[in-house]
């Protein structure tokens, strides 16, 4: 800067100043915009087209995006027949494992999310009038003991799933688990909101339409197909499986009983519903010791109970399937197709009420 | 802490700011910068800290009385007994004691508990540099009077240049430390300083760790590489290496601005020199300035010329790190400067784009003993010669290193700053743009990037 004159001096003090604000009102303008494009589907709907690169990229994505990505495709298209919804323990099937052929069905599972956010993807469908005409849930196999907070739909909707919760808690005389519950949904709250404005998240999001912005997922990771399921992964270890009783277990019934009934709600009878509990690998010893195995007998017992009260087909996890089985199986938890798919497709023909 | 770390961009620096600038009276912010820099560091290692607070410590009280400082040598050995022999047991005494290790077995050298685990202490070869640089400008009477010790601490363990330099002279920034009671920073100092720091995180988290993430798989499996391969690798570590260290010199630049005080420069632009000798003026400026001051000229300078140049670069070669391979690339350069100077009139006839090709493949190819040990080398050299294997990057690999490669030689960051504080309004809202642009796209990767490579010197 040159310092001849006082004239001068200011000129470059004003550039200076237009330097630093232009500085930071376009980095907030920028991040903000990266942070909008939550859930945004830029470039168009990645499930019309057989981009195997791109459905590949999908990978990358939290949990949030994919599930818009995924109602996004579901706006575009006529009502499905047949739906499934879960998390990587059912995402593996396609529609020609249930004996469906494409176009009719779509995958609308979302890997790491729970039944809670199962039930809040058949709401937001329903509130686009694209509810299918059969609905297809898988439930983590109670030995999972899985009770994900759900990251979708958007902060008010999640404030209004919450509210539900401890309404419902307290209304059902629970105010010990409804604090529980408070804590927890704010904790899973602050978790969502930290993901939103994560660096890797942002750059995930960009990563679909932009290549090598991020690294591409490992070479086990499937591409995702255009019926919204993707292939297991091949390299995960077979480990073993050992069972605990986690914390959030002790909101599994309550929350089990007020999904049920958000699901009733939503369908409204209008649309059939299937709930089947999800598959072990046969070989998998589940501990029976500390009444663990026993807790899963009671809940078991439980889900099926509410599933008679509420009149949907359900179809708790059966005992070891033959040895043939275990060797189709990579991992403890996620059923091959060839295992889950026939299973399905026999839920789908039989049209019964299981007991 | 890292310069390239979240917690340092957005927790530790704006706090040190705040710190700095709302402490009343004024004449304590030199004491709150200090003790800063010293809770930066504490991130090292609280121990670390301490070493280098003890070694601030020893030095200004040895060469305090003024009188009895100047020429001698007593006190000058004694002032820098303490933080050389730090450097020596941290650093070097392993690479020493090697000899005696391979003699007596490995069952045998367990016994040596006193050198097992030892952590190296982030950035001891800079501030044992800066310690050593002011005992002797005392012993010379470069620094007739002693500073006070805030200043001399201040000066040592200023954050931006702690870990990974430029190695400051006291009497590089004496006056800015005198003037940083007074100093309120004018929109063109924040502008400078934005740059620099936009500028070095561009550099290392979009280019210096890029290039490193697109080469690793390559330089995993050096005996595999095809001759393609091995270029790639070859000019892939130099891009990363240039970036990286280029980049934090610029954020320390920037990082010192925010304070008013002024680093010299580091870089000028080393991968266009067109000799050896020339890439050593241009290259780490601050270490090659201190290696002819305070050992060059006083082993007798260009009188023994080839025998100095020898000793000097095998010292500097060891001043990069405890291994026979940074030996041996610091005698390798020494060779290059010494051959360079035998065949200077040849060499200074032939055209300018054959002098700085040979100059930038030599000095790339140094770079691979930086890289590997002598194994690893001897592999990069056998498949540079078709002797490898068949693993080669494809067309689309080259991508980063094309971008690097245009960014080097094109792209001159300190003109640019200049330019930008010089823009007036309309052009100035565009470079505003820019340096957003940039920053936003740095601090995404911030999560995926890694340590610098000079830390660990």
């Amino acid at each position: 800067m040159s310092r001849d004159t006082l004239g001068e001096r200011k000129t470059a003090s004003a550039g200076g100043r237009t330097v630093l604000g232009a500085f930071f009102i376009a980095s907030v303008l920028l991040l903000g915009l990266l942070a909008t494009l939550r859930g945004m589907p830029l470039g168009g709907d990645p499930f019309a087209r057989n981009d195997t690169l791109r459905l590949l990229r999908l990978n990358n994505l939290p949990g949030f995006d994919l599930a818009a990505l995924r109602l996004f495709h579901a706006r575009q298209m006529p009502v499905f027949d047949v739906a499934v919804f879960g998390n990587s323990h059912a995402i593996q099937i396609a529609a020609e494992d249930i004996g469906l052929r494409s176009g009719t069905f779509f995958n609308f599972a979302v890997p790491g999310s729970s039944f809670r956010q199962s039930v809040n993807m058949v709401a937001a469908l329903d509130s686009i009038n694209k509810r299918p005409a059969t609905i297809v849930i898988s439930l983590d196999n109670l030995a999972l003991n899985h009770v994900a907070a759900p990251e979708f739909p958007g902060f008010m909707g999640r404030l209004k799933t919450i509210a539900g919760d401890l309404f419902w808690l307290l209304s059902h005389g629970q105010p010990k688990l409804a604090a529980y519950a408070l804590v927890n949904s704010a904790r899973a709250e602050w978790r969502t909101m930290r993901e939103t404005a994560s660096f890797s998240a942002l750059r995930a999001r960009a990563s679909v339409w932009i290549p090598r912005t991020v690294a591409s997922p490992r070479p086990w990771v499937r591409a995702f197909r255009p019926d919204g399921s993707r292939e297991l992964e091949s390299a995960v270890e077979r480990k073993q499986f050992s069972l605990a009783v986690q914390p959030l277990f002790v909101l599994w019934r309550p929350y089990l009983a007020r999904d049920f009934d958000r699901l009733e709600r939503t369908v409204n009878g209008q649309s059939r519903v299937v709930i089947y509990e999800s598959l072990l690998a046969p070989d998998i010893e589940i501990d029976a010791t500390s009444g663990t195995a026993a807790a899963i007998e009671h809940l078991r017992g439980y889900f099926l109970s509410l599933c008679e009260k509420h009149g949907f087909e359900c179809y708790g996890a059966p005992g070891a399937t033959s040895r043939h089985d275990v060797a189709q199986w990579s991992d403890c938890c996620h059923a091959p197709p060839a295992v889950l798919g026939p299973r399905i497709e026999a839920m789908l023909r039989n049209r019964r009420q299981p007991s | 802490m890292i310069f390239n770390d979240l917690g340092f961009l957005f927790v530790f620096l704006p706090l040190v700011l705040i710190a700095v600038y709302v402490t009343f009276p004024a004449e304590a912010r030199v004491w709150v910068l200090l003790a800063g820099s010293l809770i930066f560091y504490c991130f090292s290692g609280v121990i670390h800290a301490g070493l280098l607070l003890l070694c601030i410590l020893w030095v200004y009280w040895i060469t305090a009385p003024p009188a009895v400082m100047q020429g001698n040598w007593v006190r000058l050995v004694l002032a820098i007994l303490l933080p050389v022999a730090s450097l020596l047991y941290f650093k070097y005494a392993n690479f020493l004691l090697s000899p005696i290790r391979l003699l007596i077995g490995a069952e045998e050298s367990r016994h040596f508990s006193l050198l097992r685990d030892v952590v190296l202490p982030a950035g001891i070869s800079f501030f044992t540099f800066q310690l050593v640089s002011f005992a002797i400008d005392r012993f010379r009477g470069t620094i007739p009077e002693q500073p006070r010790f805030k200043h001399f601490a201040l000066y040592v363990s200023f954050f931006p240049h702690l870990v990974a330099g430029p190695i400051l002279r006291y009497e590089d920034i004496r006056e800015q430390l005198l003037r940083l009671e007074r100093f309120v920073p004018a929109s063109s100092d924040l502008v400078v300083a934005c740059g620099y720091i936009v500028f070095g995180l561009f550099s290392k988290v979009l280019i210096a760790d890029i290039v490193a993430g697109e080469i690793a798989p390559f330089v995993a499996t050096p005996v595999l590489l095809t001759p393609s391969g091995a270029i790639y690798v070859v000019l892939g570590y130099s891009f990363q290496i240039y970036f990286d260290f280029y980049g934090y010199s610029l954020i320390a630049i920037g990082l010192a601005r925010l304070f008013g005080i002024g680093f010299p420069a580091n870089f000028l632009r080393p991968y266009e020199s067109l000799s050896p000798r020339e890439f050593w003026r241009r290259w780490h400026v601050t270490l090659s300035s201190w290696i002819r001051d305070y050992l060059y000229l006083p082993l007798g300078g260009n009188q023994r010329y080839v025998r100095n140049i020898v000793i000097v670069f095998a010292a500097c070669g060891l001043w990069h790190g405890a291994g026979w391979n940074f030996v041996v690339w610091g005698l390798l350069h020494g060779g290059m400067v010494i051959g360079y100077q035998l065949l200077r009139r040849h060499w200074d006839r032939w055209p300018r784009l054959i002098q700085w090709a040979l100059t930038f493949t030599l000095v790339s190819l140094g770079w691979t003993l930086f890289l590997y040990d002598f194994q690893g080398a001897a592999d990069i050299i056998r498949a540079l010669f078709g002797a490898g294997g068949s693993l080669g990057p494809d067309i689309i690999d080259w991508w980063s290193l094309a971008i690097a490669g245009v960014v080097c030689f094109t792209v001159n960051f300190e003109r640019l700053i200049a330019r930008i504080e010089k823009a007036s309004r309309y052009p100035a809202a565009l470079w505003g743009a820019l340096l957003a642009s940039l920053a936003v796209g740095a601090v995404m990767f911030l999560d995926k990037t890694s340590s610098f490579i000079y830390f660990r010197f």
